[in-house]
C-alpha cells in the first residue's frame, strides 16, 4: 500500500522528549488519545500493560522508557499509536503526535554518528527536512528486540 | 416514461440454473449489465419451481449438473403446460458435439457454449428477447 | 458483488470441489466399481473446468480439461479405475491446490507443462474429435492444446495390487470395528470399557448408515460466510453477555420490577443469540476427518506400512476456528502413529499381530470437552527408552527419571528435541512435533493426554473445550489489581482469619481439614512492586481461594472478592502469550481489561 509516487512514502510523525521520530504510516492502525491500562506482572518497565481497544487486547509499550529518553510527558498531548507489526497489534505511548507527512526518498540519509539513545539498528534513516530532523524508526526490529528481552527472562516465560 | 411489460417488469426476466456459485455470480453480473433481470437456482427442480412462480421471459440452463441434469430439466420444462412456451437455452460444454445434439433432442430452443461470455450471450439472447434499450445498465 | 468477493467465492468453491474430488478418488480407489464415485469425480472436474474458464483462469481450466481427456476412457468405463489413475488424480489435486493458492495471491509462477506432458503419456488417445469449429470457444487455449498423437496400442491396465494396503472405513460400523484388535485395546479398566461399549451401541441404534460423499447429499443448504464475520459476531455476543450481566445487576439495585422483567427477557434472548452464533461456528467433525484419509494413505504408502484407517465420529461438532488451530496437531499425530508407532507387516506378523495395523481417529464428548483420539495398535511408547533419552539430553536428571512414574514419563515426549527414533524421516522430523502438538491444544485452552502400553499401542487424546469463549469466572482483587479465575478451577473459599497460615520449611501453608496446602500470594508471585501499592500490609489478604488444577492444589490469597461473572475469554497474542500463570484476558463491563489466571501449570 505504500505509494511511492515520487512524492515519497507517508510517515506518522511523533515526539519523544525533545526529538522527533516517525514510523511508516502503512504500519499504523490508528491513534488513540488515552486508554485504561491494566498492569501485567513481571514485565520490564517499558511494558506498561494491556488495554482494551474496541474489544481487542493489545499491549502498551512506552518507547521513552525503552530507550531511556528523558523528559516529562504532558498528559494532554500524549497519545497511543496503535501499530500492526508482523501480525501483532501493539500500542506505543508517545509524547505527542505531530502528524502525517510524506518524505521524499531523496530526503532520507544514513544515520550520522552522534545520535541519542536509540541504537542504530532500530533506525532506518534520518529525514532531513527544512528546520527539522526526523529519525525514522524500524518498528519490526524494535518489537523483535522487546520480545527477545521478555522471552529471555525465563523464570516467567512459559517455555 | 417507463415502459412496463405485461407482467409488470421493466426489464425482461431470465431464470438461470447452474450448480456452480462462481458461474452464478459471474453470469448474473453479465446478464444484468446487458439489461436483464435475473433470478437464479442451483438445481433443475428449483429452477422449474421458480419458473412456474416467476413466469420468466427465458430460461438459461446448465447442461451438466449433479442430480437431475440440465437435459432432463429441459424435457420437464417442455412437457410442463405452464412453461412450454418459454424459450430454453442450454449452456453446454466446449467439446461436446453430443451435448449439443442431446440439447436439441431434449427440446431446447438453442444452446450456448461455456464458459459464458457477455458478447455471445448478448447476441444469443437478443435472438429471443430484447432488453429495454433504456434499461441496460 | 465486487471483484474481491467474486474471487473469494471462486476460491471457496474450488476448495470445496477439490475436497469432493479427493473423497471420490479415495473412495473409488477402494471400490473401483462404484458408479457414484466415478460420476462425482468427473462432475467435479467438469465444474472445476467451467468455473476456472469463467473466471478467465486459463491455466487451471486447461489442466482440468486435459485431465478429463486423459481419464476419458475411465469415464466411459472402457478402462477400469486403477491405482495409476488414482495417483494421477491425486497428483493433479496437489497442482490444483497450488493453482488456487496462486490465484489468491495473484501470482503466476506455476508451470503445468511438465504435468501436461505426463498426462498425454498417461493415456494414448486419439486426438479430440474435431467437432464443428464453431463449438469451440475462440479465446480458450483448450483448442490449441488438443493432443495430436497417433493412437498406439493401449497399454495393459495395471492390476490392482492385492491386498489394498490402505482403506478407510467410515463410522458407524454395525459390527465392532477392526476384528483383530478390539477397540481400543488400551482401556484396561472395566468401567471405561463399559462406557465405550454403550456409546458404540447407542450410536449404531441412532444413526442410519452413513454413506461416503454422494452427489445428492452435497446439495445441503449452506451459505458461505467469511470467518472474520463469525469472529466479529462472537466478539459482539461476548460484549452483549457482559452488558447483560451489568443490566441485571443494575435492575436489581433499582428494584423496578417492570425493568427486571424486561431485562430477564433480554437475558433469554441474548442467551439464545449466543447459542446460535456458537452454532454457526460449529462444523461437524465428520466432514473434517475425511480430509485425513489422504494423509494416512500417502504416508502409509511411502513408509510401506499397512494401515487400516478407521474414522469414528459421534456427531461431534467443533468450533471451526478452534479446529483450524489443532488441524496440524492431528496430522502430526497421525503421521507419528504411522511412522513411529506402527510396525512393518513383517514385524507385526512375527509378533502375532494382524499384518495391517489399525489406526483410529475418533471424536467423542466428555464432560464439557470434545475429545479427539488418535489410537494405534502399534508398538506403544517405550518409557525406559524415553527416560534414558531425556536424561542423556539433560532434560531431567537420572534421579528424577528413576522416581518418575511411567504415566508421567510418557509426557516427556512433549519436551522439545526429544526423539528416540534414530533416523529423521521425512514425516516426523525428530519428533519435535509433539511439543508443538501440546502447545497448540493448550493454546485453545485444552490439553493432551497420552496412554500407551508396550506392544499393544498408544492413544493420544486431544481435549478441546466445547464452549470456547465464554466462561464463568470469579473476580477478585489482589495487590490492588483485579483478576479473574475460571470458576471451574476454584473448589472452595476460606477466610484467612479462620484458617491462619503457618510456615513449614520456610514456605507459607494453610492446613485445611488435615490437608497441607501451599499458600500463594499473587503479590509475591507477580512481583507487583510495592511502590504500586497503597499499602504493603499483608493484612489485606483476607481470603484464600482453594484452587484445584490438574497438577496441584493450593490456596491463593486474595484481598477481596468481587463476585461471579460471566466473562469473554480473549487469548493473548504475541509476546504476551509467554506469561506463565496468565491464561488470557477479558474485558469488564466498564471497558477495563483484566487478566485471567491460568493455574494449570501450578505456581510453585
Amino acid at each position: 500500500m505504500a505509494e511511492n509516487k515520487g512524492d515519497g512514502v507517508q510517515w506518522v510523525q511523533f515526539r519523544l522528549g525533545r526529538e522527533e521520530y516517525a514510523v511508516m504510516a502503512t504500519q499504523i492502525q490508528e491513534i488513540v488519545r488515552s486508554a485504561s491500562i491494566t498492569l501485567i506482572p513481571n514485565m520490564p518497565e517499558f511494558v506498561k500493560g494491556i488495554c482494551n481497544l474496541r474489544g481487542q487486547i493489545i499491549p502498551l509499550l512506552d518507547l521513552k522508557e525503552r530507550f531511556s529518553i528523558q523528559g516529562e510527558t504532558d498528559a494532554q498531548q500524549a497519545r497511543i499509536i496503535v501499530a500492526h507489526i508482523e501480525g501483532q497489534m501493539v500500542g506505543f505511548i508517545v509524547d505527542a503526535v505531530v502528524g502525517v507527512i510524506r518524505i521524499p526518498p531523496n530526503a532520507i540519509e544514513a544515520v550520522p554518528e552522534n545520535l541519542p539513545k536509540i541504537d542504530v539498528e532500530y533506525i532506518i534513516g534520518v529525514a532531513k527536512l527544512p528546520r527539522r530532523l526526523i529519525l525514522l524508526l524500524n518498528m519490526d526490529k524494535i518489537l523483535k528486540s522487546i520480545e527477545k528481552m521478555i522471552l529471555e527472562d525465563t523464570e516467567w516465560s512459559k517455555k | 416514461m417507463a415502459w412496463f411489460s405485461s407482467d409488470g417488469r421493466t426489464r425482461p426476466l431470465i431464470i438461470h440454473v447452474d450448480d456452480s456459485q462462481t458461474v452464478l455470480a459471474v453470469t448474473k453480473l453479465m446478464l444484468e449489465s446487458l439489461g436483464y433481470d435475473v433470478v437464479q437456482a442451483t438445481s433443475g427442480a428449483d429452477g422449474i419451481k421458480l419458473a412456474e412462480k416467476e413466469k420468466p421471459a427465458l430460461i438459461l440452463l446448465d447442461a451438466m449438473m449433479p442430480g437431475i441434469d440440465g437435459f432432463e430439466t429441459c424435457v420437464s420444462i417442455k412437457r410442463n403446460p405452464k412453461l412450454k412456451g418459454i424459450p430454453v437455452i442450454m449452456a453446454t460444454g466446449a467439446d461436446g458435439v453430443k451435448d449439443v445434439e442431446k440439447a436439441m433432442a431434449c427440446g431446447a430452443d438453442s444452446y450456448i457454449v461455456k464458459p459464458l461470455q457477455q458478447d455471445r450471450l448478448k447476441t444469443k439472447l437478443e435472438g429471443f428477447i430484447k432488453p429495454r434499450p433504456s434499461q441496460a445498465a | 458483488m465486487d471483484l474481491a468477493k467474486l474471487r473469494a467465492l471462486f476460491v471457496g468453491e474450488c476448495e470445496e470441489i477439490l475436497g469432493r474430488l479427493e473423497q471420490a478418488t479415495l473412495a473409488l480407489e477402494k471400490s473401483a466399481a462404484d458408479e457414484n464415485n466415478r460420476r462425482d469425480i468427473f462432475q467435479a472436474l467438469h465444474t472445476l473446468k467451467g468455473n476456472s474458464a469463467t473466471m478467465g483462469y486459463d491455466k487451471m481450466a486447461e489442466l482440468a480439461h486435459h485431465l478429463e481427456d486423459a481419464l476419458d476412457d475411465v469415464k466411459n468405463e472402457k478402462k477400469s479405475f486403477t491405482l495409476e489413475s488414482a495417483q494421477l488424480l491425486l497428483d493433479a489435486l496437489d497442482i490444483f491446490h497450488a493453482l488456487v493458492k496462486e490465484f489468491q495471491e495473484e501470482k503466476d509462477t506455476i508451470n503445468i507443462d511438465e504435468f501436461l506432458t505426463n498426462l498425454k503419456s498417461f493415456s494414448s488417445k486419439e486426438a479430440v474429435s474435431s467437432a464443428a469449429p464453431t463449438l469451440i470457444p475462440q479465446t480458450s487455449q483448450i483448442q490449441t492444446e488438443a493432443p495430436q498423437e497417433i493412437p498406439q496400442a493401449m497399454p495393459e491396465p495395471v492390476p490392482l495390487p492385492d491386498p489394498i494396503p490402505f482403506s478407510i472405513e467410515h463410522s458407524l460400523p454395525q459390527t465392532p470395528p477392526a476384528p483383530t484388535a478390539p477397540m481400543p485395546p488400551l482401556m484396561e479398566t472395566s468401567a471405561a470399557q463399559q462406557e465405550l461399549d454403550t456409546s458404540t451401541t447407542v450410536l449404531a441404534a441412532e444413526k442410519p448408515e452413513h454413506q461416503p460423499t454422494h452427489s445428492d447429499t452435497l446439495s445441503k443448504m449452506t451459505v458461505r460466510v467469511q470467518l472474520s464475520h463469525l469472529d466479529a459476531m462472537m466478539n459482539l455476543v461476548g460484549e452483549l453477555a457482559i452488558s447483560k450481566s451489568r443490566l441485571i445487576q443494575y435492575s436489581k439495585e433499582l428494584g423496578a420490577s417492570a425493568l427486571e422483567a424486561e431485562v430477564k427477557f433480554v437475558e433469554r434472548l441474548s442467551g439464545q443469540l449466543q447459542e446460535e452464533v456458537l452454532q454457526t461456528r460449529l462444523v461437524p467433525v465428520d466432514d473434517i476427518f475425511q480430509r485425513y484419509g489422504r494423509v494416512v494413505r500417502d504416508v502409509s504408502h511411502e513408509l510401506k506400512k499397512e494401515v487400516n484407517f478407521v474414522i469414528q465420529d459421534n456427531s461431534i461438532s467443533v468450533d471451526r476456528v478452534l479446529f483450524e488451530k489443532i488441524n496440524e496437531a492431528i496430522v502430526h499425530l497421525l503421521r507419528n502413529a504411522i511412522d513411529h508407532g506402527i510396525e512393518s507387516k513383517e514385524t507385526r506378523l512375527a509378533a502375532g499381530k494382524s499384518p495391517a495395523a489399525t489406526l483410529s481417529l475418533t471424536a467423542r464428548k466428555e464432560k464439557g470437552y470434545a475429545v479427539i483420539d488418535v489410537i494405534d495398535d502399534g508398538v506403544g511408547i517405550d518409557v525406559s527408552k524415553v527416560k534414558n533419552k531425556a536424561v542423556s539430553m539433560g532434560i531431567i536428571t537420572s534421579d528424577a527419571a528413576a522416581k518418575m512414574e511411567d504415566q508421567e514419563a510418557l509426557y516427556l515426549i512433549c519436551r522439545p528435541n526429544l526423539s528416540t527414533k534414530e533416523k529423521v524421516t521425512q514425516y516426523s522430523g525428530r519428533g519435535v512435533g509433539m511439543d508443538a502438538v501440546q502447545e497448540s491444544v493448550e493454546s485453545v485452552n485444552g490439553h493432551l493426554e497420552i496412554e500407551s502400553h508396550i506392544g499393544k499401542g498408544s492413544r493420544f487424546s486431544l481435549f478441546l473445550p466445547l464452549n470456547l469463549a465464554i466462561v464463568q469466572a470469579l473476580l477478585f482483587v489482589a495487590g490492588e489489581q483485579t483478576f479473574a479465575i475460571p470458576l471451574s478451577d476454584v473448589v472452595e473459599l476460606i477466610s484467612l482469619d479462620n484458617v491462619k497460615p503457618t510456615v513449614i520449611d520456610k514456605k507459607e501453608v494453610v492446613v485445611l481439614r488435615n490437608e497441607v496446602l501451599p499458600l500463594v500470594r499473587l503479590r509475591d508471585i507477580f512481583r507487583i512492586k510495592s511502590q504500586q501499592l497503597v499499602s504493603n500490609s499483608r493484612v489485606l489478604d483476607e481470603h484464600a481461594l482453594i484452587v484445584h488444577s490438574r497438577k496441584s492444589k493450593f490456596a491463593l490469597a486474595v484481598d477481596h472478592l468481587l463476585g461471579r461473572q460471566e466473562i469473554v475469554l480473549k487469548n493473548l497474542t504475541g509476546f504476551l502469550k509467554q506469561l506463565r500463570g496468565i491464561g488470557g484476558a477479558s474485558i469488564l463491563g466498564d471497558g477495563r481489561a483484566i487478566l485471567i489466571l491460568d493455574v494449570q501449570e501450578g505456581y510453585l
